[in-house]
């Protein structure tokens, strides 16, 4: 047999393994490189971003103008989109890299520096009651108590202006004008479609809706009840709806909310409330919860031969009365609302004034 | 030029033909790779409450949610009213709520027999006070929420646990 040329077939199989070999590593180093660029470029565009986000921010609460066509620095550049606000949006580049990221700037009102904040007067008609308020009461008009009751106040002020005890709702219904039924009536709208439809329950009615604990509210964000005209879709709530523990639930109601005998006793719970009408909390047992109560008219709270003790935060754009017999009420601040931690559908009700806040931010 | 080396000329074509087209495919699947490459977006630290989606529809069965709706006719004037919805659904929660949850509230509610007892008279003093102001004021609204509010409690008192 004649082996001529064998070798020559060898050295062309190794000089094609070591082509092989040598493309792949170099085209490989290449692409390292590459996705290296790439992920550092595109890092940048989003710290880029996150400093236009910081400066759109400051713009905002400086009430000055954001910058026209972006800002760049060389090869990196942002550019802020106000067109929607209170959502804003920043794209942040960096050679071929973009990326954007939202946010909301909103302004949390005042009301929620407050434990108790009284939009007209508020009044303790006790007998042998006595009403402890922990941290800030903020009052519009005055306060008066009957003879035999007693009320401590860490820090009360009366005459305050309304824009440190009320809240105004929003105008959702674009016709310039805030505050009104229909404003309400959006604002109820927009809280349950901020929700996935397993969240909420939204029930029309111009009766009254009972909601006692169930546990087919476990996990639900929004309950809102609307009747066609105001006053109407009354809610009143027995016991608690929260039925696991870290539920974070708001009840809103077209017209008047009554939360009877709370007794939650969930672990970091809460249950609040928005009506347009009044707000009346009674109970006859010991009660002990967490809420942020926003009465768009009155509250009131009756509380016999027992002790009660609210934390969170009661607005009232009215009038507040308490009405305690033989009892111990108490009532705390929380400043999680404060702080951001909004009850679902609370953040909607910010407004023009109040303390800047970045409510959340997204990466579209 | 003999059969031998046409056929070696072959091969060795062949073999650098495979060899272009492996370092071919190499590279398209790096860059590939490389163009597909993607940071992964931040997610979302809270939802946005201004994202308008489609709104959720409305519940047509609230009783699905153990809720109970009534009508503005309803009597809500009237004991026996709230007696009947209060203690329906205080016995129908007894048996949905675990047992250590109603054991821990129980111990939190229970009190002294006497206690509810001077509780009851409150209660009844207010109602037969609201009662009676209504009988001169029926359009009384005030004096109705009132009442109202003593109806439900009284009920509510009977209902709950005392240590009896």
């Amino acid at each position: 047999m004649n082996n001529r040329g064998v070798a020559l077939i060898i050295s062309y199989m190794v000089v094609s393994v070591l082509t092989i070999l040598s493309s792949v590593f170099l085209v490989g180093s290449s692409t390292e490189s590459n996705v290296a660029r790439n992920y550092s470029n595109s890092s940048r565009a989003f710290w880029i971003a996150e400093a236009g986000m910081a400066q759109a921010y400051r713009n905002w609460v400086n009430n000055t103008t954001q910058p026209e066509g972006g800002v760049s620095f060389g090869a990196w550049a942002y550019s802020i989109d106000t067109s929607s606000l209170p959502i804003i949006t920043v794209t942040g580049t960096c050679g071929s890299a973009t990326r954007s990221i939202q946010a909301s700037f909103v302004r949390i009102p005042s009301a929620f520096d407050n434990t108790v904040s009284v939009g007209g007067n508020m009044t303790l008609n006790g007998l042998l009651a006595k009403v402890e308020v922990y941290d800030k009461t903020r009052i519009s008009g005055a306060f008066s108590k009957t003879a035999f009751a007693t009320a401590t106040f860490s820090d009360k002020q009366e005459g305050v202006s309304k824009d440190a005890t009320t809240i105004k709702i929003p105008d959702y219904n674009n016709n310039g004008t805030t505050d009104e039924f229909s404003d309400f009536v959006a604002f109820g709208d927009e809280a349950v479609a901020g929700y996935s439809a397993d969240e909420v329950v939204h029930v029309t009615t111009d009766g009254t809706v009972n909601i006692f604990p169930d546990t087919s509210l476990v996990g639900k964000k929004v309950i809102f009840v609307e009747g066609s005209t105001p006053g109407t879709g009354n809610v009143n709530i027995f016991f608690d709806a929260t039925w696991e523990d870290n539920q974070d639930l708001t009840v809103i109601s077209t017209g008047t909310i009554t939360y009877v005998e709370p007794l939650q006793y969930t672990a970091n719970s809460r249950l609040s409330t928005v009506s347009w009408g009044d707000y009346g909390e009674i109970s006859v047992f010991r009660s002990e919860h967490e809420s942020v109560v926003y009465s768009h008219e009155d509250a009131s709270f009756v509380d016999i031969l027992d002790w009660g003790q609210t934390t969170g935060n009661i607005i009232t754009n009215n009038n507040l009365g308490l009405t305690e017999v033989l009892t111990y009420e108490k009532f705390y601040y929380s400043d999680r609302a404060k702080n951001g931690d909004m009850p679902p559908g609370f953040g909607l009700l910010s407004g023009s004034s109040g303390t800047p806040y970045v409510r959340d931010w997204q990466e579209p | 030029m003999d059969k031998k080396m046409k056929k070696h000329i072959l091969i060795s074509a062949g073999l650098v033909v495979v060899t272009i087209i492996a370092v071919a495919f190499s590279i398209y699947q790096t860059k590939k790779l490389e163009n597909e490459y993607v940071l992964p977006k931040e997610q979302p630290q809270v939802a946005f409450e201004r994202i308008k989606r489609r709104p959720p529809p409305v519940i047509s069965r609230p009783e699905d949610y153990g809720m109970v709706v009534t009508d503005n006719n309803a009597p809500v004037l009237t004991e026996g009213y709230w007696d009947e919805m209060i203690s329906k659904k205080v016995s129908q929660l007894k048996k949905d709520t675990p047992k250590e949850v109603l054991g821990k509230l129980n111990q939190k509610i229970k009190e002294d027999p006497a206690k509810t007892k001077e509780k009851m008279k409150l209660i009844n003093e207010n109602i037969k006070n609201f009662n009676a102001l209504l009988a001169k004021e029926p359009n009384n609204l005030e004096a109705q929420k009132r009442l109202k509010h003593f109806l439900m409690l009284k009920s509510l008192a009977k209902e709950l646990p005392t240590n009896e």
